[in-house]
């Protein structure tokens, strides 16, 4: 496993320009004038290919280097030996471990450890007189060159790639990434620096260059800020390498001139000619809000910058020191979704090439929390951890290609943006100690006796033999995959010799992976040629059979993989297993997984492609391999490079013995273990047609700042909650809602393939329908037939889908169980709440408001039915109080010049008794009822009655029973009038229309106005007046039994009915259906 | 009947042209980019949280730690003048309920101040220079908000300008 600890990944190289070389004693060229066997291996970084390079020669002797994109090696003046271009092709500004070998008769080439090409050659040359030159029109960086004294096998070249190698065999060894160089080997010859060659301190990161930038893609949702308070920190390493911009932006997730997002800057202060850094939120005029730190950063150096936001108080940190702090104001403006650029800010809509950091960034950390001030030291010293749910990204320029580490989305570097390295000169190296970073085998890990007991007892013969048309049928696969005869000889050779060792020979296999149970422990063993070891132990009860299998798979194709292509062992540490069980969730590999015998060397391939493309395999690489910096940027070079791009039959043919050690493993699958679906489901879409298409699902959100992704499913949503879908029984009546479904298959087929869903609640079982794939894909919109939806009633409930699939008409097999969260309401929403293809729309409705209406009018048929139970609860359910003393509104507010309802706040009331707590008046009353009514589909708004005569004067009120009180009592003074009241209205809002008001109940009885006891009643469905708008002659007689709000409201006079009358909705309240916020 | 005339009965109901009107240099003082921290300033009291309230304002909430039965909310907003403050207010007081609201003055809180009807002030609204400060108890139990507001009253005055 790496090493836990952040570094700044620095490394010494020699650093030579196209005049400038090294040169060592010229006995050190006495073994390479093909008089004997020798080998010669380099790990080399060119900048820029020229014509011809001489990484290392004697002048009349022999040259090894470079001729454009290929290796070449010459004896004296004979022919020169060219690597095949078709085989592998040395890359500009990535580095490579070069090969030559010689056994007296046969030049072998190698390029990153894998031969490219043999050619034969005799040379007799007298021995030189000349110094031993290290780089000849070579311009870039030298790490290690190293003279063996034998021809090193395939094996061993790749072994010594990242590996030590043999004792004994080496002849020299000249060692560049210490300064000064030294020859580690037996006669430790001398080196000298020739021309302008000079030991250079390495920092990989990202270097901007002028005008570039960086932006990270997908990453809409790393979004510090834009929840106006939400906490965040982002912390990150920079150089600042030139002065050339006042202003050098660090990270900017929004337009510097919107009041939104936040930056962190570089502003330079001529005054002590450093940069200070400061960390904006919002926009940089009057309106945003920044901090300016008191240090400084200086030119030249690096230094770890970090600004944390707690809800109230922006910090800033330099090198892990607290250096300012500030209370802030919320953001002035809300922003879903992040326009995130890194190393740029962004200036009416792009990237400006005026504010790039003159300079590197190394990493960049975001969070979701404010990180303490021990934390950011941590994290200065220690990467953070990826399974963290406040890590919101970590973006990591170290080494090729860039991701967010966290869900491996990539990142785009534009506009000159490279990954290259901060070069500067290297420090002397005091002692000259001995650079660790070859990989050691990992420690056996058991009794030596018993391991080589284990060891002996392996015997896949007779597997083999049983197997043998599943092992056919793998190797064909792989074979007619490719045209070319002579490839197919290759791949035909590499698979039966894989098989051959498999069943005769298993230890020498290059990674066979077995598992044992001793001592009450369960272990998986690791053999290869060199040896056996434990790569993992654990408590017998630890893990299932199953699992067990599993890991054990998944880790015979990507540690198979790993050595097969780097020659590093690997071994599984509990975060490693974690990885692997993240990597089993993904289709592509679940579907090479599920081919079981039939996975090919291909299919391996393509699952190192899986794993590369979701972001997986450089943690993946990160956990099995303990390796240092520098020799783990090597292999994830090299095995991404590898896993991107398109699998040369040398990879496939280097990978036949991981597909056949997969195939071993497979076949003792153990009893208990489901087999491994072939056919995937990926997605899942209620609401899939943007356009609300008929059959389709509500357009909903989850509430204010987030909306539901699309599709609602997909693999690893486990619980209903997380894949909701809302439908309206006015459009599902008599009507076949539909669903969209994606399916995976590993290869094309020509078999045929049906898929069914059982169960599924109200939404019903979907029947058995044939797929077609297209390629390996396939988008199916399934009726759902059988659905229930219109039969309970507003509602919600959860539900499960079995999803199956068939092939050839055999048994159904389970591919995946979706739980989701739906919810039935009665038409589509009614404002404020909207429907539309914008899913950002912030007046979508909110699952989280759907969760108390469908539960507060579950079972409701009918408007009215919805209305009296949302009334009903409202008014005695929930714990609301009557302001007595203020009469003031808590969940509405002016913003913008519209009344809103504050409903994020008001949900929160309703889950933890926070929010504004539970004191509320009628106009809240009013805006609840309404707008969790109107989300139902009801049709209704909050309006307002009152003296239209003189709006001043209010109108007196009954005696009354006010939400949450448990006293009759006449309202406020003076008079004990309201000034208005606010009530949620149907119709025109006039005296036939009904109201239903949940902030009090009234005198029901024959007389409302008198003194004796009171017949309480809620006023639901309830019109205003019977009386109509002619005002009656007041007083009223007693009895009245009429079924009237007003009169049960107001008092008996001329100052109570004759001043309370219809007045509409509230101006500015967006017609009585204030909009949430 | 538009917005307009209920504006013009909250003036009447609230008594607006009587409010008192500062003059000269004290009219011109205004607070600009305010941002309130009472958080070192009451034992006992944490936190809750800042939200965004309105046209670039917050409310910002605290809980008693050892009775959480009180809390206390305390919104904060801007605006562009002392004049748009006070109608800022009065929009506010036009959405209650009560015909009218006590005025507060001799706290010496704020230029125009208000409260319920109640014993205990558990919600003052007050007008200082350009700034509007709405303060309420907020809790199951009620707790006077003057500390509070008194407090917010002396951070706008030492902030402005």
């Amino acid at each position: 496993m790496q090493s836990p600890f952040r570094t700044d990944s620095s490394y010494v190289a020699l650093a030579l320009d196209a005049l400038s070389s090294a040169r060592t004693s010229a006995a050190a060229g006495n073994l390479l004038t093909g008089a004997r066997a020798f080998s010669i291996d380099a790990w080399i970084r060119f900048n820029g290919l020229p014509a011809e390079t001489v990484v290392i020669g004697q002048d009349g002797v022999f040259a090894f280097g470079s001729q454009g994109p290929a290796v070449y090696f010459q004896f004296g003046t004979q022919s020169v030996i060219l690597s095949d271009l078709a085989q592998a092709q040395l890359q500009d500004d990535s580095w490579h471990y070069i090969c030559i070998t010689f056994d007296g008769a046969m030049v072998r080439l190698y390029i990153d450890g894998r031969f490219n090409t043999g050619q034969n050659a005799m040379a007799q040359l007298p021995a030189g007189t000349l110094p031993v030159v290290f780089g000849q029109g070579l311009q870039g960086l030298v790490r290690r060159i190293r003279i063996y004294n034998v021809p090193l096998s395939a094996q061993a070249v790749l072994d010594n790639m990242y590996g030590p190698p043999t004792s004994g065999t080496l002849a020299a060894d000249f060692d560049f990434s210490v300064n000064p160089a030294v020859d580690r080997g037996p006669f430790a010859y001398p080196i000298s620096l020739q021309g302008s060659a000079l030991a250079f301190k390495v920092s990989p990161a990202a270097s901007l260059g002028t005008v570039g930038f960086i932006r990270p893609m997908g990453e809409k949702a790393v979004n510090p800020g834009g929840g106006q308070t939400d906490p965040y920190t982002v912390q990150t390493w920079v150089y600042v390498a030139a002065r050339l911009n006042p202003v050098q932006a660090i990270f900017v997730n929004s337009d510097l001139m919107l009041d939104t997002g936040i930056a962190l800057l570089l502003q330079y202060d001529a005054t002590v000619s450093a940069y200070r850094v400061v960390s904006q939120r919002g926009s940089d005029s009057d309106s945003g809000q920044s901090l300016t730190s008191s240090g400084t950063i200086p030119v030249g150096v690096w230094a770890n910058v970090a600004t944390t936001f707690d809800g109230v108080t922006l910090s800033i940190y330099l090198n892990g020191v607290l250096d300012r702090t500030r209370v802030c104001a919320p953001i002035p403006l809300y922003s879903q979704f992040s326009d995130l650029v890194i190393g740029a800010a962004i200036a009416q809509g792009v990237a400006s090439g005026a504010t790039t950091l003159q300079g590197y960034v190394r990493e960049v950390d975001v969070w979701s929390v404010a990180l303490s001030a021990a934390s950011i030291v941590t994290n200065m010293a220690v990467p953070p951890d990826l399974e963290s749910v406040s890590l919101e990204a970590a973006y990591v320029f170290s080494n090729s290609p860039a991701r967010n580490q966290v869900n491996g989305h990539p990142i785009g570097l534009a506009e000159g943006a490279v990954l290259s390295g901060q070069l500067g000169p290297a420090p002397v190296s005091a002692g000259v100690p001995m650079a660790v970073e070859e990989a050691p085998p990992p420690p056996m890990g058991l009794d030596p006796d018993l391991m080589a007991e284990l060891r002996a007892g392996l015997d896949f013969s007779d597997l083999v033999e049983r197997h043998a048309a599943d092992f056919d049928a793998a190797m064909d696969a792989d074979i007619v995959a490719f045209a070319d005869p002579r490839d197919q000889i290759l791949i035909a050779s590499a698979w039966r010799e894989a098989r051959r060792k498999l069943a005769l020979e298993p230890t020498s296999l290059p990674f066979l992976v077995t598992e044992h149970r001793i001592a009450g422990d369960r272990l998986i063993v690791v053999h290869r040629p060199a040896g056996s070891y434990v790569a993992y132990r654990a408590d017998e009860a630890a893990l299932d059979d199953c699992t067990m299998w599993k890991i054990r798979l998944v880790f015979t194709l990507i540690g198979g993989a790993i050595d097969a292509l780097t020659g590093v062992g690997s071994t599984l540490t509990d975060k490693a297993i974690v990885q692997l069980g993240r990597l089993l969730t993904l289709p592509r590999v679940a579907a090479q997984m599920a081919a079981g015998v039939r996975l090919t060397a291909a299919g391996v391939f393509a699952v190192l492609g899986a794993a590369y493309t979701a972001g997986l395999l450089r943690p993946l690489i990160v956990a099995l391999i303990d390796v240092g910096f520098w020799t783990l940027i090597r292999i994830i070079a090299n095995l991404l490079l590898t896993a991107s791009g398109v699998g040369s039959v040398r990879v496939i043919a280097s990978l036949t013995a991981t597909a056949a050690t997969f195939i071993s493993v497979y076949l003792q699958k153990p009893a208990s273990c489901d087999p491994l679906p072939v056919v995937n489901m990926a997605s899942l879409a209620f609401d899939y047609s943007p356009t609300s298409a008929a059959g389709d699902a509500l357009t909903i959100r989850r509430n204010y700042g987030n909306d539901v992704a699309v599709p609602e499913w997909v693999p690893g949503r486990r619980n209903a909650v997380d894949a909701p879908c809302a439908y309206a029984i006015s459009s599902v009546s008599g009507a076949t809602p539909s669903v969209q479904v994606v399916l995976n298959i590993a290869d094309v087929t020509t078999h045929s393939v049906r898929i069914q869903a059982t169960g599924g609640g109200i939404l019903g079982a979907v029947d058995p329908v044939s797929v077609t794939f297209t390629g390996t894909t396939a988008t199916l919109t399934l009726p759902l037939s059988h659905h229930t939806l219109a039969a309970g009633g507003v509602q919600r409930t959860d539900v499960a889908w079995t999803w199956q699939y068939q092939v050839d008409g055999g048994a159904w097999m389970t591919m995946a169980v979706t739980q989701h969260r739906v919810y039935v309401v009665l038409s589509p929403p009614n404002a404020p709440w909207q429907q539309g293809a914008l899913r950002t729309n912030q007046q979508l409705p909110w699952t989280d408001v759907l969760d108390f209406t469908c539960e507060w009018a579950k079972g409701a048929t009918t408007p009215g039915q919805v209305l009296t139970m949302v009334t009903t609860r409202v008014n005695s359910g929930i714990g609301l109080s009557y302001d007595m003393t203020s009469g003031a509104s808590f969940y509405t507010a002016q913003s913008a010049g519209v009344s809103r309802f504050l409903c994020g706040l008001f949900l929160d009331y309703l889950r933890t008794g926070g929010g504004n707590g539970r004191t509320v008046n009628c106009t809240d009353c009013a805006t609840i009822v309404t707008n969790f009514a109107n989300i139902a589909g009801v049709d209704v708004f909050a309006s307002i009655m009152l003296n239209t005569a003189n709006p001043s004067t209010g109108f007196a009120c009954n005696p009354i029973l006010a939400v949450g009180q448990t006293t009759w009592a006449a309202p406020f003074p003076p008079g004990n009038s309201f000034s208005y009241h606010e009530v949620t209205w149907s119709g025109t809002g006039s005296y036939p229309d009904a109201i239903y008001d949940a902030c009090l109940q009234y005198d029901t009885g024959p007389n409302p106005w008198g003194t004796g006891p009171h017949t309480a009643g809620l006023p639901t469905n309830v019109v205003f007046s019977t009386l109509g708008a002619a005002l009656p002659q007041l007083p009223l007689p007693t009895p009245f039994t009429a079924n009237s709000y007003r009169e049960g409201l107001a008092a008996n006079s001329v100052p109570g009915i004759g001043r309370c009358l219809p007045f509409g909705p509230n101006p500015g309240s967006n017609a009585g259906r204030r909009p949430v916020i | 009947m538009d917005q307009t005339a209920l504006i013009e009965a909250a003036k009447e109901r609230f008594d607006f042209d009587a409010w008192p009107r500062l003059v000269g240099v004290e009219a011109a003082r205004r607070t600009t980019g305010f941002v309130l921290d009472l958080r070192s300033s009451f034992t006992g009291w944490a936190m809750e949280r800042r939200i965004a309230h309105g046209d670039r304002g917050y409310a910002d909430y605290f809980q008693e730690v050892p009775e959480p039965e009180h809390r206390v909310m305390v919104r904060v907003t801007e605006h562009a003048s002392h004049d748009a403050a006070l109608l800022a207010l009065l929009e506010l007081l036009s959405g209650s309920m009560v015909v009218s609201l006590p005025r507060l003055d001799d706290l010496l809180i704020g230029d125009v101040t208000f409260c319920g009807h109640d014993e205990q002030v558990n919600a003052l609204f007050f007008v200082r220079h350009n700034v509007l400060v709405d303060t309420r108890s907020i809790g199951d139990a009620p707790v006077s908000v003057l500390p509070f507001a008194r407090l917010v009253d002396q951070q706008i005055f030492a902030a402005s300008a």
